[in-house]
């Protein structure tokens, strides 16, 4: 409003007298690549007496000559005389309706506002929203609180305080523009406006919205793209608004928002964010002058306290929350890929999916009881984490500590146990508890978003990741105390969901999906490389109409990661083919019958169902019937033992998919939650499965009563397979092992292949039974065994230990018998210094005399690694000895690195915008 | 696929489930065959007008090694290469003056043995040093009645320390003193039960010992006033063989049943004119004892007794006359091959000084029982001195004695299963000791 006229001579004015003339000059701001004719032309039929004087703003290459044309806005705004009202700064890509200027103009007028925005729509659409004024969070934040593509129903019609109006289209009245300098030509649109709108306010003028002036945009003016500069021109915003005590908490708390936004993109993927903040950082300090110019402008027109602003804004981080919000949509999504809890629907709990999700994951967390509430078993074939960088230099080509050790490459899940330490800040046992635990909840998920991609929607296929875990032949693996079945179990789902791709061939390829492939492959390949074969087989079996090449392509993506373990089959191939390996584990004939009683009612389904559950219930039968078959190593009777409860988790999938009252569901019905009920049973014990115990306290006193560098290592032997932690090797008349008497980890579950001072090992013990050997302590020596541990049924050894003169009977436990030896057995000594473990290698004080290892000899030794008959000895002079394998192990783990590394990058390239 | 293939395929695949046989267990490899043990075990008397000497003959090459021990360490040793066949004799008092303790001899090979031989002014006794430590032993005929003294010599040569429980059984029954419930022999140690202190009085006293854990060699050590017996505790059996040969009068077998129940025994007699079987028979209660005298039985005429029982006991042959006292348990292997350590030094050995007993040899002889229905062609080997052979031809069911002129170590070898002893006395003592079957290994 800009009369002059005092309210009385208002009061004295006769109704019917002639309203003051407001003027308007419209400053047309050119946005590259928008029709500027059109634009003019859209502006000149605005419905306003009088027409408003027009300006161009910015670089135009031919100027209408009928038009005033400034380079700058401030430019602009400054030349503009005292006879006009209002200038409406218009981008040149919006549109406004013919009354669009005039229903801003009659509501400045009406609101006694000083800053008015329009209704912006998206330009060529059906009245989609872009915004109708904008709150912002403490730091400048937009939040419109507008759905995407937003329909407008007159819903927002109110005219309103806001925090901010966009620079697209807004009234300003010209006295404060001019006394604000304008726009502040640092910053690009959205911050501009921002910048303004906060100026605006604690100058005293209040800033509306006016939904009733209605402006299409083509929004080329890159509004609402959040770019560094918009982020940067935010803060600047912020340093110039706000007062000092303000800025005082603001700039911190800004900091620490800005970090935790980063990480959780960075946790779905973007990095983009992260470095944004920091070049928008580093951008506010190189122009720090400049804001502080800019702030003490404003200090000069300042009337109101941070308070006005504070009212406009919304509580929290708005980009926090809309991160969090993803975030948590995604971990949902795993549950609920209907989106039924994320969109808030009324059927969530009709949703079968839903509630089956919710009661698998209640049995899951009553079947982890134990894990969650006390200890994390340690036997059988789960062993404790080892650090980050110990796990990764063994991974690459390092030296494999199991038994006596060896150059043979280190089971591939080392290197996966190695990351989840990394990520728990090398808190290896929470890790290791943490990721169990999961591993449930991984299969559940894994099984419903595979279920959900071959057409089933029911409670099954989420119910069913319970038979991943607990059904036929996973059972009797983590009964047998493998961990690592658990996990692929836990994973092949997703291996297979990341194949059964659903896209079309005339849609774009895939990428980020075969990224998936080859990143879900890698971890699969991990813990049980041979069950990579399925999901191309799944892929080659399943009808998909016009999606099989793709699905094959997928498959072979995701058999391509079998490059990370590809050192670890090469160095030990046994771990394949030599059938004494073999825990010889076979599904009951109960399993048997089962699942070919639960076939029957599947037939009698139509597709997807019949399709789907009988595919299942032949893959767990001939795995069940192929495990039984005097071929493959302890591999591949992991990988057929898993299959077969993958099938059986199909199975029961597809059988609790269909619930209606007609007989054969519910025959289907019935059968697969027997399936389920059975395989629920084995999590009775509340560790998945998993037996109790803790090899590592069991051998504890070893390492407490000799110390770390003198523990040696503990010989354990039984008669019964499974006392012997992790894999066992057959000795005469009994299993046996060497266990490191520090303590045991993940890398040394499987043992290498045989090398010189195996053979001689098993030498060793074989002359020591016959009964005639009086100092198995003196032959046990050599190979740093300190400790006997004998368990199970007395046996050959227990007798021969009677009548020696090496090995004393310490009483420690009940069950096990343990003997002493009397001979000193370091691993690493030389006759002056004993060395300990550090990291894959040895340390300790410097020796002038070589340093003998007590393990198998390997030219990768260093420094001046020697021969010394089947080990080694080093130089002690350095301190350390360490290992590093041959250049071909070394190229092939690098390769399992880069083909990962490559599949995560296929994921960020080829995610679409979110 | 068609709901009919269907079916086919899963009707086939779970029949076969079915049928199939489940596929077996992996085991471990197979044990060796246990080799002979390596090891003896003597008892050991060095001072107090006793002196002890462990004689040792080898078959294989390489290092004998005898070690004394007492409270738990090593109270000295002494070693020597042998080149086998051949045999040794360490002369405790060249290794240590260590009163009563036990020896731990180490053999290059299972085919070896070793005798301790403890001499007094008066005394003599011998008995093979032991190379075996079943769970449960046992030995029989001992006696606490004045002026008889009896000592239980518990001995754990090995790392780990043994825990025993002694079941004493006496004419009055199971002796219930509790020092007989837990015995604890340390590492390396010996422990001599005074057996006289502990049941005084008793005419007949068997033991019975159970390890709890380690294991022991047990040997009794039963002393008259001038004479002395040392005998091994031995694992029961059920069939012993006592070679007995010509010696004199006064003889009797104690045939001791350890079991918690009655056995039935029966003894043949091997005289000089053949085997007559059953000479007695009876039935021993349990924890028991039977004392058979064979005075009673045309003693004179009798040079070996088998023994069979419906479970396992132990028998022992005792002799006591005034001036003699030895104990020989029996054994229950007959062998194609057996050991006869030596009694004294060999060439080079020094000569028996002025007090001590001289060389056995004048009254020595082999006594070879031959328990078969085929006649034994029977070689006896002499190692060290001029060595030589001697072939003599033992008959079916027959015991015969082969005079041995020297104190050197001999290899018996026979065509069919024999069982060997020897007998030495000088002086009026004398002692009997059996050879050590040899085993392949």
């Amino acid at each position: 409003m800009t009369s002059v006229s005092t309210q009385s001579e208002e009061e004295l004015e006769p109704d019917d007298s002639e309203p003051d003339v407001v003027v308007v000059r419209v400053l047309l701001t050119i946005v590259e690549g928008a029709d500027l004719a059109a634009a003019i032309s859209t502006v000149r039929r605005q419905v306003f007496d009088p027409a408003p004087d027009l300006a161009v703003v910015g670089e135009v290459e031919d100027p209408p000559v009928d038009l005033m044309a400034y380079p700058t806005l401030e430019q602009a705004i400054v030349e503009t005389d005292e006879t006009v009202d209002y200038l409406w700064i218009l981008h040149s890509d919006a549109r406004p309706r013919p009354d669009a200027l005039s229903a801003l103009v009659r509501e400045l007028e009406l609101n006694d506002a000083a800053l008015g925005g329009s209704k912006l729509l998206v330009a060529g659409s059906r009245d989609v929203l872009e915004e109708v004024g904008s709150a912002t969070d403490v730091f400048g934040e937009p939040y419109s609180g507008l759905e995407q593509n937003e329909i407008d129903l007159q819903q927002y019609d109110v005219v309103r305080e806001v925090a901010f109006v966009r620079s697209a289209s807004m009234l300003v009245r010209r006295d404060l523009a001019q006394g604000l300098r304008g726009l502040d030509v640092k910053l690009p649109p959205v911050a501009a406006g921002l910048d303004f709108s906060q100026r605006t306010r604690l100058a005293g003028g209040s800033v509306i919205s006016v939904p009733s002036s209605e402006v299409y945009h083509q929004g080329r003016c890159n509004e609402g793209v959040g770019g560094w500069r918009e982020q940067a021109g935010r803060l600047r915003a912020m340093f110039t608004a706000y007062e000092p005590l303000t800025l005082a908490w603001v700039i911190p708390y800004d900091i620490l928002v800005s970090i935790a936004d980063s990480i959780a993109n960075l946790l779905l993927l973007r990095w983009r964010p992260l470095a944004r903040h920091v070049v928008s950082w580093l951008w506010n300090l190189a122009n720090l002058l400049s804001t502080l110019r800019h702030r003490r402008r404003l200090n000069r027109v300042r009337v109101a306290g941070d308070e006005e602003l504070f009212r406009f804004q919304a509580r929290g981080s708005v980009r926090l929350r809309d991160v969090g919000t993803e975030l948590s949509a995604r971990a949902l999504s795993l549950f609920d890929d209907d989106e039924t809890l994320v969109k808030r629907s009324r059927v969530l709990l009709t949703s079968p999916g839903i509630w089956g999700a919710m009661m698998a994951s209640a049995i899951a967390l009553v079947a982890a009881r134990s894990l969650l509430f006390g200890a994390m078993p340690s036997t059988g074939f789960a062993f404790p984490f080892e650090d980050f960088g110990v796990s990764l230099d063994r991974w690459f080509a390092g030296w494999n500590g199991a038994g006596l050790g060896s150059p043979a490459p280190v089971h591939p899940s080392v290197l996966t146990t190695g990351l989840l330490s990394l990520l728990t800040f090398g808190s290896t046992g929470a890790a290791r508890t943490l990721f169990t635990i999961s591993l449930a909840v991984i299969a559940i998920a894994g099984m419903g978003r595979l279920g959900s991609r071959l057409g089933l929607r029911g409670p099954g296929r989420y119910l069913s990741g319970l038979v991943v875990i607990a059904g036929p032949g996973t059972s009797l693996l983590a009964g047998s105390g493998s961990w690592l079945a658990l996990a692929a179990a836990a994973f092949l789902p997703w291996a297979v969901r990341a194949v059964m791709l659903m896209t079309q061939p005339h849609e774009h390829f895939p990428w980020a999906a075969m990224g998936w492939a080859v990143l879900l492959g890698g971890v699969l390949a991990t813990f049980s490389p041979l069950l990579l074969l399925l999901p191309l087989l799944m892929a080659l079996v399943l009808p998909a109409e016009g999606r099989r090449v793709r699905r094959i392509l997928m498959g072979l993506a995701c058999l391509s990661s079998v490059v990370v373990a590809v050192p670890f089959l090469i160095g030990d191939p046994g771990w394949l083919t030599d059938t004494t390996r073999k825990l010889v584990l076979v599904p009951s004939e109960t399993w048997t019958i089962l699942l070919a009683g639960a076939s029957l009612p599947l037939i009698a389904l139509e597709n997807p169902w019949r399709r789907i559950g009988l595919l299942g219930s032949v893959m767990a039968l001939a795995s069940g019937l192929l495990v039984r078959l005097p071929v493959g190593g302890a591999g591949v009777e992991e990988g057929f033992l898993v299959v077969a409860s993958f099938g059986a988790a199909l199975a029961a999938s597809a059988g609790m998919d269909r619930l209606n009252f007609e007989f054969a569901p519910i025959l289907a019905v019935a059968a697969a939650a027997a399936i389920l009920i059975m395989s629920v049973g084995t999590l009775s014990n509340g560790r998945y499965g998993l037996p109790a115990g803790d090899v590592n306290e069991d051998l504890g006193f070893a390492s407490v009563i000799t110390g770390d560098d003198g523990s040696g290592r503990v010989l354990i032997a039984s008669t019964l397979r499974s006392d012997i932690p992790g894999e066992a090797r057959r000795g005469p008349g009994f299993w046996y092992r060497l266990l490191d008497g520090v303590g045991t980890s993940h890398g040394e579950v499987w043992l290498p292949p045989p090398s010189p001072g195996d053979t001689l090992l098993l030498e060793t013990l074989e002359a020591i039974t016959k009964g005639d050997v009086l100092h198995p302590g003196v032959l046990l020596a050599p190979f740093a065994v300190n400790w006997l541990v004998l368990e199970g049924p007395g046996f050959r050894l227990d007798e021969v230990l009677l009548n020696q003169v090496d090995f004393v009977s310490i009483p420690f436990d009940s069950e096990i018998r343990v003997f002493q030896n009397l001979i000193e057995a370091p691993i690493a000594a030389s006759d002056l210094v004993t060395w300990e473990p550090r990291g894959a290698g040895f340390g300790g004080e410097s020796s002038s005399t070589p340093v003998r290892l007590a393990v198998n000899h390997s030219a990768g030794w260093s420094p001046d690694s020697i021969s010394a008959d089947w080990s080694v000895t080093v130089n002690g002079a350095a301190g350390e000895a360490g290992f590093r394998g041959s250049w071909l192990m070394r190229v092939l783990s690098i390769m399992g690195g880069l083909v990962l590394l490559a599949g995560l990058t296929l994921i960020v390239i080829g995610r679409r915008p979110s | 696929m068609s709901r009919v293939v269907t079916v086919v395929v899963v009707a086939f695949l779970a029949v076969a489930g079915l049928v199939l046989p489940q596929p077996s267990a992996v085991t471990p490899g197979t044990g060796a065959e246990p080799s002979p043990p390596k090891f003896a075990v003597c008892l050991v008397e060095q001072g107090g007008g006793r002196s002890t000497e462990i004689s040792v003959v080898s078959l294989g090459d390489g290092f004998v090694q005898l070690s004394l021990f007492a409270g738990g360490r090593e109270a000295g040793s002494i070693g020597v290469d042998v080149s086998g066949p051949g045999s040794t004799v360490f002369p405790i008092v060249d290794v240590a003056a260590v009163g009563t303790i036990g020896a731990f001899v180490e053999f290059p090979s299972g085919q070896a043995a070793a005798t301790s031989m403890i001499r007094g002014p008066q005394s003599l006794s011998a008995d093979l040093c032991v190379s075996d430590t079943p769970g449960e032993i046992s030995l029989t005929g001992a006696r606490t009645t004045s002026p008889d003294r009896f000592e239980l010599h518990l001995i754990n040569p090995f790392a780990t320390d043994a825990l025993v429980r002694l079941v004493v059984t006496s004419e009055v029954g199971i002796e219930s003193n509790p020092a007989f419930s837990a015995v604890v022999v340390r590492a390396r140690s010996s422990v001599i039960m005074n057996m006289t202190q502990l049941t005084p009085g008793r005419e007949r006293l068997s033991v019975l010992i159970e390890h709890q854990q380690g294991r022991v060699v047990a040997i009794g050590r039963q002393t008259a006033p001038a004479e002395g017996a040392m005998w091994s505790a031995v694992e029961p059996l059920t069939d012993w063989f006592v070679p007995l040969g010509d010696v004199a009068d006064g003889r009797r077998i104690v045939i001791g049943n350890p079991q918690g129940a009655d056995v039935e025994y029966q003894v043949d007699a091997y005289r000089t004119g053949g085997l007559e079987p059953t000479v007695l028979s009876g039935s021993i209660p349990a924890g028991g004892e039977a004392t058979l005298d064979l005075s009673d039985l045309d003693e004179a005429s009798i040079r070996g007794v088998r023994i069979l029982s419906t479970s396992p006991v132990v028998a022992t042959v005792w002799q006591a006359s005034e001036n003699a006292l030895s104990a020989v348990t029996g054994t229950g292997t007959q062998a194609l091959r057996w050991l006869v350590p030596g009694w004294f030094h060999p060439a080079g050995g020094d000569p028996p000084a002025e007090g001590e007993l001289p060389d056995l040899g004048e009254s020595a002889r082999l006594i070879i029982f031959n328990t078969g229905i085929d006649d034994a062609e029977v070689v006896v080997t002499t190692l060290g001195g001029d060595g030589g052979t001697v072939t003599v031809i033992v008959p079916a069911e027959g015991v015969l004695e082969v005079p041995i002129s020297s104190g050197d170590a001999r290899v018996v070898d026979s065509d069919v299963p024999v069982v060997v002893a020897w007998i030495g006395g000088v002086g009026g003592t004398g002692t009997t000791s059996l050879g050590f079957p040899v085993q392949d290994g």
